[in-house]
């Protein structure tokens, strides 16, 4: 890029060709007060706070919006500058009701800041006192129209990043409101709570249910980390006040892998999961009673001993739980691998990634695995998306969002095919939705109608076939012409593939995605939890071999995954004894006969793998609560009792 | 129809097209003029009679057809016919029942009906210069008669002749500025669009004309919608890599929107729109989109971003539409009226649009004349016409001879050019020199009737509901300037908030995003500027001066009244038939009922609600009546009178601000002293009021009521020295001396034998004096003094009484009955005629040479100077000349006081508290403001009663007065019955007969009966209950 010279103040300035004359004086610590700017959205001009004078200029205009120009002459902070942003400032004090005492951004609020630095004592104008209403439909976040300045943050992050365009402005003038979707409450919109809008507000307009009141950022502190909801791994800035969580805010909000999403935004704030605190002893159903550490871990150790010296080490089955940094899992394939001696070792979500693998190699990536997977930011690149047997909305929402993002920003096409409920679907060009049973016709006639010309096509047996796929025809076909036109798709895949455990049916979609523009098999597939690829690629989840071993006792590290595939209880609790390390009292701690308790992925550092091979490492965001000791540490206790107990057997 | 291949097939159309149009105009032609506005006036209706009756009489020869809108909106429904015999007849005021007629006399018999038609030489048709208009007398559906007259010609022309380079050459050379109002020079704009990279460009008409009251593109869209058509298509030549223009159309107007639809597709039929127009490799298409009706959108970047589908807002410039624009591609946008200019000026040149105009500002204007003004509608003239001009020739004038106030120009964003400015050329930088904008061309004209505050405020609001709401100068300040307006037109305002306005009004015109918001303060800031005094009213006088802002009052006539009379009361009790009550109501507040009743100027009744239903309540002849009445009856007026006090005032001069002054001071118990040069008390009303106005014996009465309160009036008395008055141990001087010196006109012959003045000459009459007067009178002036001397001189024996008037009758000051009864007794007026030399014989006169004037520019009083017409003098035979041009104080006495005099020899004071910077001394009526009426003078007299009071207890001054009467006289609140509200004519007053008038000096006007008076003011509509409002 182009180096400019500006002169601002007086000063000389370097800037950037494609800058505007605010990203200069910011890059250039000169200060220019702002309300509607926001990095990385849009700019249009609406509060007129940034108004500097350049030369050549009839009036005052809006740093934000003016392009920055070699030899530009202007000054950020006349006499007559200042006198106008006051006076934008009273208007926006008196036009609706500020009252900074009880509102939940005091404090953090641009406009209460401004009012400070331009030391606003009083207005003059009379206040206009509007009765307007709060809209608290959502479950997490609030619109008090009361302390809007219709800076427009909000509208635009919603459109521009989100990509859901779920809010907008209705009326006009004075009259103007932030509105969602056509006039509903924001609780019975098409807004799916991500909480984009809230970080962008520069006032208590929008304001979090969950957050609201728990604390400013200036009594806490900001802790950095990574969101393990979900495998999109965001990153994520924990504000904490007396080891409590107050509030997460996106660590780039307009940039790739920030906005968040409403279970990184909101659910984690607050959980209302009853937490195990100590270690528990349960030799009958029921009767749990708490243990100290030493009690517990010897009675684990002396079990597992037990259990190798009357079955060996083939009767000792792990699993663990995806949701886990990398060094728990890493620790605990350690202690079954090496200090058991098992190798019935799995994963939570193993089937999914044995589905996976195989089905790529049947589709001629021998031994490429999921290197054949692109980043997530491909989507924002595409110009058709195609989503299969997934809901990313809510089982993924921030990859959801970068469809709709690549959707609203690129005008990307998007095609769903999926035979379930999707909320992507009803937002969707198309929506191939067969029966259940239709979805691999379906993949395999748009294959065979996107094939090169004279692989025996037949247009009688694509309507059979969609016809029996459920699906109409024509609309088949649509989706064929799209996919054709179309130069950069991105295939996105889910659980309705992946959960079918048939690796012909994921061979098949790949075969699809080879014959797409540009390269082919620009495919992205949605791992199940935050640590899924991770530990995957600890090669954990490479062969079954629990499932077959008919474990005599199972140890499960579960830290505060809460999901436990079925079959998986069922196994484990037809053990003769169950091991199970958890964060949370669930079914599977119940019918556990140790429970050992674990800090939850606040409580704890790590690093995640996130879906498309992102290293992630996360902080401790608080402290752990007494009593409680690290996953790793639990497992090198039980390592070292188990090590001495085996060391003695042996001698 | 085959499309046109080629520029020779568009020439051998025209000719056939020519020939057809030839055809036609050897029949009898009646056009029916369609526009928008004529047929919601029933000009469809007219047009159908026209069809049957000439279907019906079988009448060969006669052509009826459809024409658009000529801009007669306030005529309408209007018709055309051209006679190739007889020429052409303009009807207005049409209806279908007026038809028969006109077919019978006019298209049968030959012979216009006159009556109902418009003279062809009037200023209103001769002073337009009509071009965009041009072709408003066809059929706008018809594209082959827009080709007879050179339709698409220009477009062939450039296409097949001219470089897109020299069309933008040729614009450039024209001056062409932009019609939507910014006034930005259209070839440069073109220029910036030509020379941005691109292979997609647009162009846009922006039709979304939406000011209110403004109408001037719907009318070019209805009635030359080829026009626009064929320069957007020449412009998209001239640009290059534009294939597709947008034609921006507000849906309120489905006529235009339909008459464009229509033309757009004949120009497609004919391959005048489309691919390879006229043979050449030149396409353009062109399509209509309705605007959803946001004023904002008619701001270029909220257009076209309306054009784009999304919600219209403006957006910050750079980038210009130039550069990035419809669908972020080069875009020319311009408003209907500089597209329709465009192919004029490639046909007939750029040298032949320039030939009207200025030097910056070429070519001709439409403007959309509205509001209080004769002539409503669309009138063309070429720019740097005055506003004077359009208003007053073209526009006729005020109706009702109200006086114009300021015209608001540039819709709801422009300002106000006030009347003493009408002289102003409108054009782009005079306009915007005054603080308004040329807008897209309306013209609001306002009289005495409107209020400065509240015009500002309707704009304000128009513009706060309009703002999109998207910066927050626009938004947020709009409605707070409103509402700091809205205070002070309920009398709840400060003198600070001017400069809070002022500041904040300048701040939302700099800083807004658009032009909507830059230009939304000019109607506060322009009315700030040129009326400053009447938003002082509102806040220190709590007065609206128009009468509008109903918080401050309670009723307009009272509101209006210099003294703030209970109107309504009054008469609301006369029509109750009580008599007394109503007399006690008035004079209690006003010294002298009967003196009001007879010469008051009556202000309220020009206020008078009842005026806009049929006429105005004789308000002032309701109060002689009840006043002479209870004189009649005996019924005395008892005010409370205080206790006595002992401070003394002195009062210098015994007219009616003097008088008033002692009455209220002596009611409040101070001991006053009036003192009088004159041999009697009542100044001006004794020496200046001829007796057949005011007969002598009604004024003593009155005055005889102010001395039994108490008041010793010294006659003969004269004052020279203001200091030994305080030292002599008055508290208080109040100098009320009047003006009583007449003004000298300053030519040869003055100080011959038999010239006078008007002031001398009456008050010698007056006094009893024997004055002779000559056979020939005349007179010199146009005021009340002026026509008084010509009737009295008729009633001393005058044979003839002649008035010369440099203007016009309708710009004579003296009060309009009075000019009416000076005809009637047979006075001569000579108007537009100035003496320049007084004739002379022996010491004595002997004649009057005259010059005849004519009226040009405009002066500050918002009239036309009078100008000598060169070589026009005569001379005239006279034996007396009566000088009644003006009067002014005879402030000699005050000397060396630190008593100021200023213009015209007046006593300087504060305008409100009437104190001189001489502590003690204060100055009332005529002497401190001037010649001005009886009422204001008693006004003043009251005002600076009410100042010594304070000042002599100590107190601040006060700007607004509490006057006497405050003793509460119950009034009923019962409003007007329906049937009283039904029109009816006022009840006339009678009159002596003529032929007994300039015999005697009785007294002109008889009183009402008591049933009369009951009848008049059951006439009143009751303002005062404030129900309806």
């Amino acid at each position: 890029m182009k180096e400019l010279t500006l002169s601002i103040n007086d000063k000389q300035v370097k800037g950037k060709e494609g800058n505007t004359v605010l990203d200069v004086c910011r890059a250039n610590d000169i200060f220019v007060p702002t309300l509607c700017h926001l990095e990385g959205l849009a700019d249009v001009g609406a509060c007129r706070m940034c108004v500097v004078e350049i030369e050549k200029e009839r009036r005052p205009i809006p740093a934000c919006t003016y392009p920055a120009r070699e030899g530009l002459v202007v000054r950020t902070s006349t006499e007559r500058l200042e006198k106008y942003r006051r006076q934008t400032l009273e208007l926006l004090f008196t036009e609706r009701n500020h009252f900074c005492f009880f509102c939940a951004a005091s404090g953090e609020c641009e406009l209460q800041g401004l009012a400070y630095h331009y030391r606003m004592d009083h207005v003059r104008y009379p206040y206009t006192f509007p009765n307007l209403p709060t809209d608290a439909l959502n479950d997490y976040l609030v619109l008090d129209h009361n302390r809007c300045i219709l800076c427009g943050r909000c509208v635009r992050v919603c459109g521009e990043v989100v990509g859901n365009h779920t809010l907008d402005f209705s009326k006009r003038g004075w009259r103007t409101m932030v509105t969602a979707d056509l006039d509903q409450p924001l609780g019975e919109s098409s807004c799916i709570s991500c909480g984009a809008c809230v970080q962008a507000c520069p006032t208590g307009a929008l304001f979090s249910k969950v957050s609201a009141y728990r604390g400013r950022a200036s009594e806490g502190k900001f802790v950095r980390s990574v969101c393990s909801m979900c495998s999109v791994a965001c990153d994520i800035n924990v504000l904490v006040k007396d080891n409590n969580i107050v509030r997460i805010d996106g660590v780039n909000l307009t940039g790739v892998n920030g906005q968040l999403c409403v279970k990184g935004r909101f659910q984690q704030v607050e959980t209302v999961r009853p937490r195990i605190a100590t270690p528990l002893i349960s030799r009958k159903k029921g009767t749990a009673r708490s243990a100290s550490w030493k009690e517990a871990l010897d009675l684990a150790a002396t079990e597992i001993d037990k259990c190798l010296s009357r079955h060996g080490a083939g009767s000792i089955a792990g699993l663990v739980s995806t949701r886990c940094p990398s060094e728990t899992v890493e620790a605990f394939a350690g202690l079954m691998r090496n200090t058991v001696g098992t190798s019935a070792l799995d994963t939570l979500d193993g089937s999914t990634y044995r589905t996976l693998v195989q089905g790529i190699t049947a589709s001629g990536g021998n031994g490429q695995g999921l290197s054949i997977e692109r980043p997530l930011e491909s989507i924002l690149e595409a110009d058709c998306v195609l989503v299969i047997g997934a809901d990313l909305l809510k089982s993924h929402p921030a990859a959801g969002c970068y469809v709709l993002r690549a959707r609203s920003r690129s005008k990307a096409q998007l095609l769903v095919i999926d035979p379930k409920q999707n909320d992507l679907g009803i937002r969707a060009d198309l929506w191939l939705r067969p029966s259940e049973d239709g979805v691999e016709t379906v993949i395999k006639t748009l294959t065979r109608l996107l094939a090169p010309p004279g692989a025996g096509k037949s247009r009688k047996a694509d309507t059979a076939a969609a016809q029996a796929a459920g699906v109409d025809g024509a609309l088949l076909e649509e989706a064929a012409a799209k996919l054709k036109r179309a130069t950069k798709v991105a295939v996105v895949f889910g659980e309705g593939i992946l959960g079918r455990r048939n690796p012909r049916l994921v061979a098949r979609l790949l075969q699809l995605a080879s014959l797409m523009k540009p390269d082919g098999l620009k495919v992205i597939s949605l791992k199940p939890r935050a640590n899924s690829r991770g530990a995957w690629e600890m090669g954990i989840a490479s062969q079954a071999r629990v499932g077959r071993a008919r474990p005599k006792l199972v140890y499960v590290l579960l830290g505060d995954d809460e999901l436990m595939p079925e079959d998986w209880v069922a196994q484990a609790e037809q053990a003769e004894f169950l091991v199970v390390q958890a964060s949370h009292a669930s079914p599977l701690t119940e019918a556990a006969d140790l429970v050992l308790p674990s800090p939850t992925w606040a409580e704890q550092a790590g690093t995640y793998v996130s879906l498309d091979g992102k290293v992630r490492r996360s902080q401790a965001v608080l402290q752990m609560a007494p009593g409680l000791k690290d996953d790793k540490d639990i497992i090198k206790e039980l390592a070292s009792r188990l090590g001495s107990a085996l060391k003695e057997r042996r001698q | 129809m085959k499309p046109l291949s080629s520029a020779e097939e568009l020439q051998s159309l025209r000719e056939q097209a020519r020939g057809k149009l030839a055809q036609q105009e050897k029949t009898v032609q009646v056009k029916v003029h369609l526009g928008t506005c004529g047929i919601s006036s029933g000009a469809n209706k007219v047009l159908a009679a026209f069809q049957q009756e000439v279907k019906g009489r079988k009448l060969s020869g006669v052509t009826v057809s459809n024409a658009a809108c000529i801009g007669l909106c306030s005529r309408e429904p209007v018709v055309t016919v051209i006679d190739p015999k007889g020429g052409k007849t303009l009807y207005v005021d049409l209806s279908e029942d007026r038809v028969a007629r006109i077919v019978d006399e006019h298209l049968v018999g030959g012979k216009p009906v006159d009556a109902w038609s418009l003279a062809l030489d009037s200023p209103l048709l001769k002073l337009q210069e009509i071009r965009v208009m041009r072709n408003q007398d066809m059929d706008p559906m018809d594209i082959d008669l827009y080709i007879a007259r050179d339709g698409y010609q220009a477009l062939a022309k450039a296409l097949t002749g001219m470089k897109p380079e020299e069309v933008i050459e040729e614009v450039k050379k024209s001056g062409l500025r932009g019609r939507g109002g910014a006034g930005f020079p259209t070839a440069t704009k073109w220029g910036f669009v030509r020379s941005s990279p691109g292979d997609e460009k647009y162009v846009v008409c922006n039709g979304d004309e939406g000011d209110p009251g403004a109408y001037m593109n719907r009318a070019v869209l209805e009635g030359n919608p080829h026009s626009v058509i064929e320069g957007m298509a020449i412009e998209a030549y001239a640009i290059g890599n534009v294939r597709q223009g947008y034609a921006y159309v507000r849906a309120e107007y489905p006529l235009a929107i339909e008459t464009l639809n229509h033309a757009i597709a004949q120009a497609r039929e004919y391959g005048l729109l489309g691919k390879g127009i006229l043979g050449t490799g030149f396409e353009f298409n062109l399509e209509i989109f309705p605007g959803a009706g946001a004023f904002v959108c008619g701001e270029e970047t909220a257009l076209l971003i309306s054009l784009e589908g999304k919600r219209g807002n403006p957006r910050q410039r750079p980038p210009f539409p130039a550069n990035k624009g419809l669908f972020g591609k080069p875009t020319t946008i311009n408003n209907v009226e500089t597209w329709s200019n465009i192919p004029s000026i490639i046909w007939k040149g750029a040298a032949w649009f320039s030939s009207v105009g200025t030097e910056n500002s070429k070519g001709t204007k439409t403007f959309c004349l509205v509001g209080k003004v004769n002539n409503p509608g669309l009138v063309e003239v070429p720019l740097g016409t005055s506003v004077g001009k359009i208003v007053f020739d073209i526009g006729g004038g005020t109706p009702e001879g109200k006086k114009l106030k300021a015209v608001q120009m540039g819709g709801p964003s422009g300002g106000v050019i006030p009347a003493r400015s009408v002289n102003v050329p409108v054009d782009y930088e005079s306009v915007a020199a005054l603080g308004a904008i040329m807008g897209s061309g309306g013209l609001i004209v306002m009289d005495e009737d409107s209020c400065m505050v509240d015009v500002a405020k309707f704009f304000l609001g128009f513009t706060q509901d309009e703002s999109c709401g998207k910066c927050v100068p626009c938004r947020a300040g709009i409605p707070k300037m409103r509402e700091v307006l809205n205070r002070i037109s309920q009398g709840k305002g400060t003198m600070a908030d001017l400069d809070l306005l002022t500041e904040l009004g300048e701040m939302v015109a700099t800083s807004s995003l658009c032009g909507l918001g830059q230009t939304a303060p000019n109607p506060l800031l322009s009315t700030l500027r040129h009326f400053r005094e009447e938003y002082e009213a509102h806040i220190i006088d709590k007065r609206c001066p128009a009468a509008v802002c109903q918080a401050l009052f309670k009723a307009p006539c009272q509101h209006t009244c210099p003294v703030q009379l209970d109107i309504p009361g009054y008469v609301s009790l006369i029509k109750e038939g009580k008599f007394a009550e109503s007399f006690q109501l008035i004079h209690q507040r006003l010294p002298f009922p009967s003196v009001c009743g007879r010469v008051c100027h009556h202000p309220c009744e020009s206020k008078c609600r009842r005026g806009q239903v049929e006429e105005s309540v004789a308000i002032k002849d309701l109060k002689r009546f009840v006043a002479d009445l209870a004189r009649g009856l005996g019924v005395e007026y008892l005010p409370q009178k205080a206790e006595p006090k002992e401070d003394r005032v002195v009062i210098i001069g015994a007219g009616p601000a003097g008088l008033s002054a002692a009455h209220d001071l002596a009611l409040d118990g101070y001991q006053v002293t009036v003192f009088e040069a004159l041999p009697v008390a009542g100044g001006m009303l004794a020496v200046g009021i001829p007796e057949y106005r005011l007969p002598k014996s009604i004024l003593n009465a009155e005055i005889d009521v102010v001395r039994g309160l108490g008041v010793d009036i010294r006659l003969n008395t004269r004052v020279d020295d203001l200091d030994s008055l305080l030292k002599d141990g008055y508290k208080a001087v109040l100098i009320a001396t009047g003006a009583h010196r007449g003004d000298k006109m300053g030519i040869p012959g003055e100080d011959l034998e038999g010239v006078s003045d008007a002031i001398d000459f009456l008050r010698e009459l007056n006094l009893g004096k024997d004055v002779k007067v000559g056979k020939r009178v005349a007179v010199v002036g146009g005021g009340n003094s002026a026509i008084d001397a010509a009737r009295v001189a008729l009633r001393k024996g005058a044979e003839e009484s002649h008035i010369f008037y440099r203007r016009e009758k309708k710009d004579m000051p003296a009060i309009a009955e009075e000019i009416e009864a000076a005809e009637e007794e047979g006075v001569h007026f000579h108007y537009l005629t100035a003496p320049t030399r007084i004739l002379g014989q022996n010491g004595k006169i002997s004649g009057l040479e005259c010059v005849r004037m004519e009226l040009k520019e405009f002066d500050q009083s918002g009239r036309k100077s009078p100008h000598p017409i060169e070589g026009s003098q005569y001379s005239t035979g006279t034996d007396m000349l009566i000088e009644a041009i003006g009067q002014r104080p005879d402030t000699s006495f005050v000397k060396g006081d630190g008593v100021k005099t200023g213009k015209g020899g007046t006593i300087l004071a504060d305008r409100r508290t009437l104190a001189t910077d001489h502590k003690g001394i204060f100055v009332a009526g005529d002497a401190a403001s001037g010649p001005q009426t009886v009422t204001e003078a008693i006004a003043a007299g009251q005002r600076a009663a009410f100042s010594i009071k304070r000042y002599i207890q100590g107190l601040e001054f006060l700007p607004l007065v509490e006057r006497n009467g405050h003793q509460p006289i119950a009034i009923s609140s019962v409003p007007p019955t329906e049937a009283e509200t039904h029109e009816k004519r006022r009840v006339k007053v009678t009159q002596i007969p003529l032929s007994q008038r300039t015999k005697s000096s009785k007294e002109i006007d008889l009183n009402y009966s008591p049933g009369q008076a009951r009848e008049e003011a059951s006439r009143c509509l009751r303002c005062d209950l404030g129900l309806g409002e």
